[in-house]
Parts: structure tokens; C-alpha cells; sequence
């Protein structure tokens, strides 16, 4: 069996807030294969977010380890993790925050593009924008973040973490903030990176989501994995207590579905 | 650039409180060439009330006020603008440190800045002067010393702010080393509320300067704002003139410094709308 | 007997640059003890209309510039300040989405109770109703001493429940009462509306932008698009045969299906300014036609009773 793309082993994480410990991830271990789609499904307080900095390599665990491609992220010097990490990229819940106000978007893609040699920048930058749906894309390079709305500020979070030719995205709530009815517009994006073979890592709480978009997903639950499978297997019968309530909680649009 | 000047003249206070600044340095420039007359000059009309030839008056040796104001701002402006100067680029430097290493780096410079907070900065820079002497470079050595703890604990504040913000996360994640991040993601967007606190510690440090000529702390021999309000004590009901315009003028320099420097860091935010 | 009817109602808020059109043309009603729907997504309108309905536009800035609002018969639409602050809370409160900032942090919850108590039943026994409020909400009693930050969200949630409850409304409008917590925190606090509407009888007009919870909590449903009223029926209709294109595909969206072309289903670009004498939906409606852009369609039988839709697609189209 091949290596997965991305491994963490045991993970753990406590907070240490004015006085008080916050079990964050009691214990997780999580895997996604190269091309693979896993969701992490919890609701807040599950550990979830805290999951996603920590598979980034952004926050390190108190205990456990994480493996990019068969290495692990807490060994390398932070010369070669500079390098190993580029494999993997984030896209964060709000757009409002994911980008320097003082780059134009233009920076902001050349940044991105940073491997990808000077002259060619340019264009790869208006090409990626293209494919993000920001038209027209030669206006759009010299804007502002601040200048862009919700909406087209995450298309931008996309176009830049497709930039560097990622193996795996982690996405932590992509969806949130957006209006029901063009999540779909994100989604599809995101299933075009996907088709390129891009494994994504999405953290969410919406199972309907998280049913519709991955190949397994894993329920988070007070910082512990309560189960995981494949997506249609797990949301369809579920095992766990929790799972259960959760999927039973979700107020149900398809009653009103013919049957 | 266009956009931050457009910025400014939505600010109508703060843009004239910038005029007042720049003129003010300008008139200090060109004092040999603007004053009328040496204002070291002893002359026969002692203690004149402001008129015609002397237009803000004389002190008790004759010596117009007004050459010795335009004067005086030879003194005050670089003292001012250099100690707020030195005690940015040591707060920069300490506060970035410090809000980038944390660990016990951060808890020493909290403790160093929390002595500095308690200790009465005029007092000590009076009991330094008195030790050191008067001269110009010495108390903006003293006032830098005691003022930089101001900007680095803003500093600080912002770097630990700005260095977990997803931004820099994502940034982080394109394998870009944090010495780069410090310098192209956190410290150009942490600026302007430490310019705004510079602009506040030049207004501190005129006053303190002019406070350390008033108890006569300073070199007689130059003629400095601070001087003449010494001077005119003596006289503060015989000749309001030698106290109110010295005064008047620290006033309208201490605000315009202040002023100035907060519309300015408000036209530097780059999500302002325009 | 119809508590709230909202007719052609038009909502203006004044800035420095303009007037800005928040809601072009509402109507919607609530009869006793009936649960209302309020769906709308960004651009709706909705969250405007929510605060006229208890004159809480913001002063100076948000006014009704046409259309009324009838509230238990009486007109309410030209009420000054002091005549809304008597008619508040009876017959309507309301409760809003963000619990901690609605409850005030420094009073205990008990206190804040015995507020909304003393205000509508002057003479009652305080700490009677407020065991009886609470015991309604299913919070324990231990917690009429307790600080708003010291429960959880959907613990706060219950005791603004408790707060507006102790008018007694005949309704309640409830604001987005579930967007801030978490799903199976939302499923209680669905479940204990219904139980509190079997018990009291209570109307209820709850605001959101979420289908499926309108679709637990409410027997009919009125949609909103970009500052209009655009279809409205039972939520069994209303879902199951939406005669809008906006309806159907906000639907779509909502259970996340996929088109033929396996690619989820979605409206392109985003909602518009309004403004202009067509339908709003045109720029993005998958049906448009050309007399869409031009002239605003009426309401046209949709299906079911009393379920009607502004699209030109019904013209002339039996039930």
C-alpha cells in the first residue's frame, strides 16, 4: 500500500487559557491518500480547526506526529520544511482575513507563484484567475483585497492555493460566509482542482457537504475521531451515538421530497 | 500615494495640523533670513509691549520675542523630531523582537518596559540632565532613553496581533522564511500605529525639553522656547507678552505634532475607503 | 384573526450618498397562532424588515417609505418612538441571533427575566413566573442566578426565549434564532419553539436563511429576492413544487444536488443592486425571458391554497 499524502498520528492538543487547560484534540489520527477527498466533520468545540493547523504544520501538537509524504513535519529544520510544505496548502473560513491588505492581488499571486520563474508570472496569475472565474483578470490584478467582495475574495483564496500546483488542500470551512445558494459555485470550483487529482482535507460542519464532496469522512466530536469510513457508508449508518445524533439533527429539507 | 493624500484632505484638522508642522520647520530653516533681528541682540527697548518694530515684544534685555521664537525652533524641532527618531527605531527594533520570539525574551522586555512606566520620566530625565549637562544631544538622549518603551510595547502588541492572522498562516504555508514574513507581511501593516505613536512623542519630547530649559536645566547660551518661558516668569505680570507666545507656541506645536501624526497613520490604512 | 400583516411595504435607509432601497415591496401576513417563514439570503431585505416590524429601524436612517404594517389590526406604520415602546412585547417580542450580545453581560439572567416581567404584568409574582418562564424553556432553575457569559449559546438562546416569553406575546418574531449554534444545539431549540407554540398557542415568524429549519418550524413559508416578497405558500408546497426559478434552485442548492452534468447546483454571479422595473431575478434566472427584464410580474397561482409566486413563468398555468 502506498504512503498517504498526509498521516497524523496521534495528535494531541491542550490550551492553556488564563489558568484553564482546553483539551483541544485529545487523540486524532487521520489520514488522506494522494487524490483523496476526507472530510473532518464536527461542530465547534470539536477540535476540528485546531485539526487543520496542525496537519498545516502551523501549530505543533503537545504529543503525536505529522507526516508529509512519508516525512515528518516536527523533524525537518525549518529549510527543508520550507520546501516539503509546499505540497500543502490552506484555504481558511474567512476571506476577509486571508490576505495581506497591503498586496494587490497581483503581489498576492506572484507571491504564490514564487517557484514558477519571473517572467512567466504574469500570466500564470491572469490564468489562474481565469479559472477562478475573476474577470476580467488583468482589472482584477490590480486590486485590493479590500476592493473585492466576500465572494471573490475566496475564489482568490482558491486561485491561490491551486498557484503553487498543491497535492492536497486543507480547507477549513470554505463554505461558511457564503449564501446557500452559490456554495455551489465554490464547490464546483473546488471538484475542478479535484479532477486534477488535488486530495483536499475539509474541515466542515455541514454533512450534506461533506457527504456531497468526499470520498471518507471522519466525525470529530469534544477532540476525538468518534468514527470515520467512507462518506455514504458512515452518513447512511452510522455506528456512533454522536454520529447518529448528529445526522438526525440536521433539519430535514427532503421530507418534503417526493418519496 | 494619491490615494493617501486624498485621504488626508478628508481630514481637514489633521491636514492643516501637517501645514503648521511644515511651516513651522520651514520658518526654523530660514530663521537667519526670516527673524527680525539677532535675537541675541541686546537692545535699548527693554520690556516692550508687542507693536510696531518688535511685533511680539522685548524681555528685560531688550531681545525681541519674536526673532527668539523663530529661533527657538532651531532647538525645539530637532530635539523633538530626533528623540522620537531614536526612541522609534530602538521600540521598533525591541518591540518586533519581542513580539516575534516570545518565550522569555518577550517576559524580559515587558518587565524592562513595565520599569520604565513606573519610573517618572521628567524626574529622571531632570536628574540626568543635572548629571550629564545641558547640552542639545544629551537631552535627546535622555528622552529617547525614557520614550522608547512607548512605541515597542505598541510594536509588540501589533507583531503578536498581525503574525497569527491567516494571512500570515498562508503565507507561512508557500515555504516563506519568517524573517521575510516579519519584514513583508507584519512589519509594513504594523507601522501605522506606531507613527502615531512617534508624532505623540515628539509633542512629549518638545514639552520635556521645554521643561528642562524652564527649571533652567538646559544651556543658557541657546535661546530655546523653554528659555524664554524661565525667563519670563519673573515678569508675568508686567509683561504677559515673554510668557504667553513662548507658551502659545508650544501648545500649537505639541497639537499639530499629534494631530498631524494621527491623520497621518489613518491615511496610511490601505482598507480605507477612498 | 390576522396578528401582523405587512402590505407593499417599502424600506429606504438615507446615507451620506444616497438612499439605498432595502426592501422595494414586502407583504407577507401572520394569523394567531400560525408559524410563518421568512427565508432570504444576503440582499434579501429580510433582516430590514424584521426590525420595522417592532420600529426598530435605525433612527434617522432607515425609514418606511411606502406601504404599511398592521399589527393586531391597528396600523402601525407612522408610530412614533414612545408609541412603539408601549406596544412592544405585546403582542410582539422578538428574539435575535446573537444571544450574548442581546442579553445584558452584567445582569443575571433572573433579573433580565423579572425585567420583561414586571413590564407587561405589573402586579405578578416575580419569582413564580420566573421559575414558571424558565421551567418553560427547560433551563434549570439555578440558572435566574447565573451571568449571560457563564451558559453555553444554546443555554442563552432559552433564556432570551424566557425574556420574551414573559410578555406573553400572542407572537414572536424570532431572527436568525439558530445561525449561531451548532446543529444539534439548533434541533433542541426547534424543538422546544414547537413545543412552547403547542403549549401558548404563539405565533411565530421565524427569519433565516436556512430552508430545512424553516421547513421543521413553520407551516408556511414566504421567500424573499433583492428586496421583494416573490413566492409565499404552505412549506409543503412552497417546497415540493416551488414555482419560482429563485425557489427551486435555492432548493437545489440547499440539498446540495448535482445536475446532469454532475456539477453542483448553483446560481451564477451574485445578487444585484435591485433598482430597475423588472424582475430582480432576471440578470441570473435560468428561464429568463425578455419581458422578465422589463416588467415585474404579478402573483400568479403557484399550486397549492394560497400559494402564489411573481414569476411570468405561471402566466396563464392552471394549478
Amino acid at each position: 500500500m502506498s504512503e498517504p499524502l498526509l498521516r497524523l498520528s496521534a495528535i494531541a492538543k491542550t490550551f492553556h487559557r488564563g489558568g484553564e487547560h482546553v483539551r483541544a484534540v485529545v487523540s486524532a489520527d487521520l489520514h488522506v491518500d494522494p487524490g483523496e477527498s476526507v472530510a473532518l466533520v464536527g461542530e465547534s468545540g470539536s477540535g476540528k480547526s485546531t485539526v487543520a493547523r496542525i496537519a498545516l504544520g502551523l501549530m505543533a501538537p503537545d504529543s503525536g506526529r505529522v507526516f508529509l509524504e512519508g516525512r515528518c513535519l516536527a523533524e525537518m529544520k525549518p529549510a527543508v520544511l520550507a520546501e516539503a510544505r509546499v505540497v500543502m496548502q490552506p484555504i481558511f473560513q474567512d476571506p476577509g482575513q486571508s490576505f495581506n491588505p497591503r498586496r494587490s492581488v497581483g503581489e498576492a499571486l506572484a507571491q504564490a507563484l514564487r517557484l514558477a520563474p519571473q517572467e512567466q508570472r504574469r500570466a500564470r496569475s491572469i490564468d489562474l484567475l481565469n479559472r477562478v472565474g475573476l474577470r476580467p483578470a488583468e482589472t482584477i490584478l490590480a486590486r485590493y483585497p479590500h476592493e473585492l467582495s466576500g465572494g471573490q475574495k475566496q475564489r482568490l483564496a482558491v486561485a491561490r492555493a491551486a498557484a503553487i500546483s498543491p497535492k492536497l488542500i486543507v480547507a477549513d470551512e470554505p463554505l461558511s460566509g457564503a449564501d446557500v445558494s452559490i456554495r455551489g459555485q465554490m464547490l464546483n470550483l473546488l471538484s475542478e482542482l479535484r479532477k486534477d487529482g488535488v486530495a483536499f482535507l475539509m474541515i466542515t460542519h455541514d454533512i450534506s457537504v461533506a457527504r456531497a464532496f468526499s470520498d471518507r469522512v471522519a466525525v470529530m466530536h469534544r477532540g476525538l475521531i468518534v468514527e470515520s469510513g467512507p462518506s455514504d457508508v458512515v452518513l447512511e449508518r452510522p455506528e456512533h451515538d454522536y454520529t447518529r445524533r448528529l445526522i438526525q439533527s440536521v433539519p430535514k429539507l427532503d421530507r418534503y421530497m417526493a418519496s | 500615494m494619491r490615494k493617501v493624500w486624498r485621504q488626508l484632505r478628508a481630514q481637514p484638522i489633521g491636514l492643516v495640523s501637517i501645514f503648521i508642522v511644515l511651516a513651522l520647520a520651514l520658518v526654523g530653516l530660514m530663521a537667519p533670513i526670516l527673524a527680525p533681528g539677532d535675537p541675541n541682540e541686546l537692545g535699548q527697548d527693554v520690556l516692550q509691549a508687542p507693536g510696531p518694530g518688535h511685533w511680539l515684544g522685548t524681555d528685560d534685555l531688550g531681545r525681541d520675542v519674536l526673532a527668539s521664537l523663530i529661533h527657538g525652533i532651531r532647538v525645539s524641532l530637532p530635539v523633538g523630531i530626533l528623540s522620537a527618531a531614536a526612541a522609534l527605531l530602538i521600540g521598533i527594533a525591541v518591540g518586533a523582537i519581542a513580539g516575534a520570539r516570545g518565550g522569555w525574551i518577550d517576559g524580559a522586555f515587558m518587565r524592562l518596559t513595565e520599569m520604565f512606566q513606573v519610573i517618572p520620566a521628567f524626574i529622571l530625565a531632570a536628574v540626568l540632565s543635572a548629571l550629564s549637562g545641558p547640552a542639545e544631544w544629551q537631552v535627546i538622549a535622555v528622552i529617547a532613553a525614557l520614550s522608547w518603551p512607548q512605541p515597542a510595547r505598541v510594536m509588540r502588541g501589533e507583531v503578536i496581533r498581525l503574525r497569527q492572522l491567516d494571512y500570515v498562516e498562508a503565507v507561512r504555508c508557500l515555504g516563506i522564511s519568517e524573517r521575510r514574513i516579519l519584514l513583508g507581511e507584519i512589519l509594513p501593516n504594523a507601522l501605522a500605529p506606531v507613527l502615531a505613536v512617534g508624532a505623540i512623542i515628539v509633542g512629549t519630547a518638545i514639552l520635556l525639553e521645554a521643561s528642562l530649559a524652564f527649571l533652567g536645566l538646559s544651556n543658557p547660551d541657546v535661546v530655546s522656547w523653554g528659555r524664554m518661558l524661565n525667563a519670563g516668569q519673573r515678569y508675568l505680570f508686567q509683561a504677559w507678552w515673554l510668557s504667553v507666545f513662548p507658551g502659545l507656541t508650544i501648545v500649537i506645536a505639541v497639537l499639530s505634532f499629534n494631530l498631524g501624526g494621527d491623520a497621518l497613520a489613518a491615511a496610511l490604512d490601505p482598507t480605507a475607503k477612498p | 384573526m390576522s396578528l401582523l400583516i405587512v402590505d407593499r411595504l417599502r424600506l429606504v435607509y438615507d446615507g451620506p450618498r444616497g438612499s439605498t432601497v432595502a426592501v422595494q415591496e414586502a407583504t407577507l401576513a401572520v394569523g394567531e397562532g400560525e408559524a410563518v417563514g421568512l427565508v432570504g439570503e444576503s440582499g434579501s431585505g429580510k433582516s430590514s424588515l424584521a426590525r420595522a416590524l417592532l420600529g426598530l429601524l435605525p433612527r434617522n436612517v432607515g425609514r418606511i417609505a411606502g406601504g404599511t404594517i398592521s399589527i393586531a389590526g391597528r396600523d402601525v406604520t407612522r408610530l412614533s418612538r414612545r408609541e412603539w415602546e408601549k406596544l412592544r412585547g405585546q403582542p410582539m417580542a422578538m428574539v435575535f441571533q446573537d444571544p450574548l450580545s442581546s442579553l445584558n453581560p452584567v445582569m443575571r439572567i433572573g433579573k433580565q427575566i423579572g425585567e420583561s416581567v414586571r413590564r407587561h404584568d405589573p402586579g405578578a409574582d416575580l419569582a413564580k413566573r420566573i421559575e414558571e418562564l424558565l421551567g418553560l424553556v427547560r433551563l434549570p432553575a439555578a440558572v435566574a442566578g447565573a451571568y449571560p457569559h457563564e451558559l453555553s449559546g444554546g443555554m442563552r438562546q432559552r433564556a432570551l426565549l424566557a425574556i420574551a416569553l414573559g410578555c406573553r406575546p400572542a407572537m414572536l418574531i424570532a431572527d436568525e434564532p439558530t445561525t449561531a449554534l451548532d446543529v444539534t444545539t439548533q434541533a433542541e431549540i426547534l424543538a422546544l419553539l414547537r413545543e412552547l407554540r403547542g403549549k401558548l398557542g404563539m405565533a411565530l415568524l421565524l427569519i433565516s436563511h436556512d430552508l430545512g429549519v424553516v421547513a421543521d418550524a413553520c407551516d408556511r413559508v414566504v421567500i424573499m429576492y433583492s428586496g421583494r416578497t416573490v413566492e409565499w405558500g404552505s412549506t409543503a408546497d412552497t417546497f415540493v413544487r416551488p414555482g419560482h426559478p429563485y425557489a427551486s434552485a435555492l432548493l437545489a442548492a440547499g440539498r446540495v444536488m448535482r445536475n446532469e452534468q454532475g456539477l453542483f447546483m448553483t446560481i451564477e454571479g451574485e445578487v444585484g443592486s435591485g433598482g430597475g422595473t423588472g424582475c430582480p431575478f432576471a440578470p441570473r434566472c435560468p428561464q429568463v425571458m425578455p419581458r422578465c427584464r422589463s416588467d415585474m410580474p404579478p402573483a400568479f397561482a403557484a399550486g397549492g391554497t394560497g400559494h402564489e409566486a411573481r414569476c411570468w413563468l405561471l402566466e396563464g398555468k392552471t394549478a
